[in-house]
This record gives structure tokens, sequence and C-alpha cells, in this order.
């Protein structure tokens, strides 16, 4: 067991400069929402609209997911929006490309989220960089494990593109050190044990992982899987510093005729947006 | 190597009941196993990897190895990752993963055991494709020839030894792995042969 820890400093660790808007979102305090969406979902066109809605409705940044054909840490709903999103023809390529046009409308923190094999296939350097260049600040890789994810790291590094790296409620005291300690900027809890779109498990349960992320992590961190409600996304920012809210916001885009409104009004309530007036 | 591992009983047993035949040599100059994941084919040869044997796995060409419908990965694919493992993989040049064909479910998968990559790679074992109408055929010859119904998966290790180009020498030792049973596919069979039972 983990007594003695090697002490990783806060800042420096990555090396990256001159930073990038994940780095800058997490040195402010104060509650956080990332809604997720599937790039090209439920069409082409509107994912650029979708972001732009979720920066409206008071997104602190946007999780933009890249579909693979076997997407082994999604529920049905998101699987469902991934197949869906490549019958449409969306490739890697494709979504950079949106992220440009995004860039030219918005400075909202940017993270992709997807599996290795495009991005092998793709190549990995250019991968980066073009993430880089297109205005990219950050990356999670579910299927990517941090013993082999030196390559990725370190090009996120020369590029100031964060590696989200993720942790889970199974994951031990010393590797969320080691883990968050080799992301540099933020990690990504997953609050369960199972697959996105699930429920939460208790509080109780979560507070005390969260409790020991919080006293091993050298990062920010922020928990997705389950989280669904305006009272959800406040519990999970006591704990921890950010939430992210995917299937449910997905399955709702895929119930309505405006998608767009549709984003818009439920990220504006997960962020208590309309209970201030 | 889990699953090698617990399928290496298939080597072990293989080894000594061919070594018990007085009539034959002490082990097999040939072994020939099905290959979709690989479980059956690592499980035979990994017992003879250091011996002068010839091994050769067979993968299912579904309807033709230049269509694609087939489950050749090792002989059609290239490196990838899928289910957190590097190895050869049916995808599409964007690296999604294709939707394998063969007649036989136990083969139709897009991926193959890592090992079986390594051993491709270092030409340990040799890898080869057999169609659909192949496997078919071979099912027929077997049941027909030993009243024994292979499975659809083993019965596409069997086609091999009825190549013309397959290297093998009269009075050759040859162990092919039955790695299944064929009464579950009798129904497959048939309908592709355009029978009615």
């Amino acid at each position: 067991m983990s007594t003695e820890q090697t002490p990783v400093k806060k800042k420096d660790v990555t090396g990256t400069s001159p930073g990038n808007r994940i780095q800058a979102l997490f040195r402010t305090p104060g509650e956080k929402l990332i809604p997720f969406i599937t790039a090209g979902y439920p069409t082409k066109e509107l994912t650029v609209e979708l972001v732009l809605a979720a920066e409206r409705a008071g997104a602190d940044m946007i999780e933009l997911g890249m579909p693979f054909s076997d997407p082994l840490a999604e529920g049905p709903v998101i699987q469902a929006s991934s197949q869906i999103a490549l019958e449409n023809g969306v490739t890697l390529k494709w979504i950079l490309d949106q992220v440009r046009i995004i860039r030219r409308r918005c400075e909202m923190p940017l993270a992709l989220m997807g599996y290795i094999n495009p991005i092998l296939q793709y190549g990995v350097e250019t991968f980066v960089k073009d993430c880089r260049s297109a205005g990219v600040d950050g990356l999670i890789i579910p299927d990517l494990p941090p013993e082999e994810a030196e390559p990725l790291i370190g090009q996120c590094r020369k590029n100031s593109v964060s590696p989200i790296l993720l942790v889970a409620p199974n994951t031990s005291d010393e590797r969320i050190h080691t883990v968050s300690g080799l992301a540099g900027d933020l990690i990504y809890c997953v609050s369960i044990l199972g697959i996105t779109g699930s429920d939460l498990t208790s509080v109780n349960t979560l507070e005390n992982y969260l409790e020991r992320v919080r006293k091993h992590s050298v990062t920010p961190f922020v928990v997705g899987f389950g989280i669904k409600t305006r009272e959800d996304v406040r519990n999970i920012n006591r704990m921890a510093d950010g939430a992210v809210v995917g299937s449910e916001l997905i399955r709702r885009i895929t119930k309505t005729d405006d998608p767009v409104e549709a984003a818009e009004t439920y990220i504006r309530r997960l962020k208590g947006g309309d209970e201030k007036t | 190597m889990i699953v090698r591992e617990f399928q290496s009983v298939i080597g072990r047993e293989a080894r000594l009941q061919f070594a018990e035949r007085p009539e034959t040599p002490e082990i097999p100059d040939t072994l020939v196993a099905c290959v979709g994941g690989g479980s059956n084919a690592i499980g035979l040869f990994y017992a003879f990897l250091q011996d002068e044997v010839r091994m050769v796995g067979v993968e299912a060409a579904g309807l033709g190895t230049d269509t694609d419908q087939h489950a050749a990965t090792l002989t059609k694919g290239r490196l990838g990752v899928l289910h957190g493992s590097a190895s050869y993989l049916l995808q599409n040049d964007d690296g999604q993963v294709t939707l394998p064909h063969s007649v036989s479910a136990g083969l139709d998968y897009p991926g193959v055991g890592p090992e079986h990559s390594y051993l491709k790679e270092s030409g340990r074992v040799e890898y080869v494709s057999a169609t659909d109408e192949e496997a078919i055929s071979a099912f027929c010859w077997l049941s027909e020839q030993e009243g024994i119904l292979p499975a659809l998966e083993s019965a596409h290790a069997l086609s091999f030894l009825r190549r013309s180009d397959n290297g093998l020498r009269p009075g050759s030792h040859v162990v092919v792995c039955l790695s299944g049973r064929g009464d579950k596919d009798v129904n497959t069979v048939a309908d592709y042969l355009g029978k009615e039972l």
C-alpha cells in the first residue's frame, strides 16, 4: 500500500507552453459543466451549431466524441449515436475541420474523446499536431492504458494539448497519483465500474472515491458517467472540479425535432441558468 | 495468454495420443487448425512450437479474400488495436473496424489473438484461408467418409487437406484440430446447399 509518495509538483509537470484553454479553465474556481456530444450526430450539419448552443447555455468546456465502430466504454445511447455518425461519414479529418470552424466563433475549451485505433491509423504525431493547429485543447482516449500512452502523451506535451487520462473507482491511490502526474493538467474520473449512461452509485460511495482522488491526484479532475440532473451536477461539483454529461444530452437530442434548442435548454438547466432569474 | 493456457490442453493431449500410437513417429509433422480469434489453434500449436513441426492456421475467406465478405484477418488485415490488444485487424482506411463474414459463426471476428500475429510475423506458422464453399465441401466430405460431423469452423481446417497446393506429401502425419462438432451447423449447411431437412 502507498503510504509514502513522491511529491509531484502541480506546476511544471507538463512542460507545455504557452498553455491551452483547459489549463486556463481549471485555474479558475467555480462549478464546471462539460457537455458531451458525438461529432456528426444527429447530422454533420448540426455539430458546430450544437457546440455553439452549449456555449450559449453556459457550458464551461465541450467534449466532442469521435465515433468508433467498437466504442467499448459507451452505453447504448452513445453507441447508437456513434453508429449513426459513422454512417453520416464522419472521419477524424472532418472532425478537425469542424473544430477549425468552431474556433472562428468560440473560445470554449474543447476536448476530443475517442478510441486509439483511428488515431493510430491517422498517425499519432500528425494527429496531435493537427489537433493543436485546429484548436483542440485535450484528448480523452478510454482504451489507451497509461502504460502504452507515452507516444501520445509525448506528442501532447510538445503541442500543448492536454492528455486527459482516466481513473475509475477501483484505481489504487498510488495509481491515481501516477496517472494524474502523467496527465499533467486534468484527469477524468469514471464514476462507476460500468458504461456511459448507467445510474450513479450512492452519494456515499461516490464521495469516498472522489475524496481519494482529491487526496492523491496532482491535477484537477472531472467526473463523468451517469450524470443527468441539475442536482447531480451540483453534487459532483462539490466533490470534484467538473461534471461531464453525455448520454442524457444525446438522448434529448435524439428525441426532438429541434436538437439545438433541446440541447441549449437542457444544458442551461444543468448549469442552473434557469434558477437565477 | 489466459486463453492459450487453458486451450493448451488440446496440444498436450494431441501430443500424448499421437505418441501412444505404435505405427506413427513420436510427433506429427504437420498441424492444421482453423483461426477465427485463434483459440483452438494456439492451444494445439503451443505444445509443438519448439519442435520441427509445420503449422498451418486456416482463416475464413468467406466469399473470397478479394471481396469484402471474409474474416481473413491475418491474410488481409493490418496492425490495429481492438478490445485492448494490438494485433492484425480488419479495418477501413479510417481505422474503423469492418464487419467480417463467414458461413461459420465462430470465425466471424474482425480481430485475432495477438500471439498469432506474432507467429505470422516471425514466420513460425503459415496462415492461409478457405472460402465458405471449401468449408462446406469439407464438411460433407468428412461426414460422408467417416461419419463425423465437423463444426463448420473446423471444416475450414479440414479443407486444407484437399488442396492440391498444400505441400503435403503422401505418408505425411497430419493432425487437424476438430475444434467442435457440426451438429449445430446442419441447418446452416442445408440452407447453403439449398436442401430442406
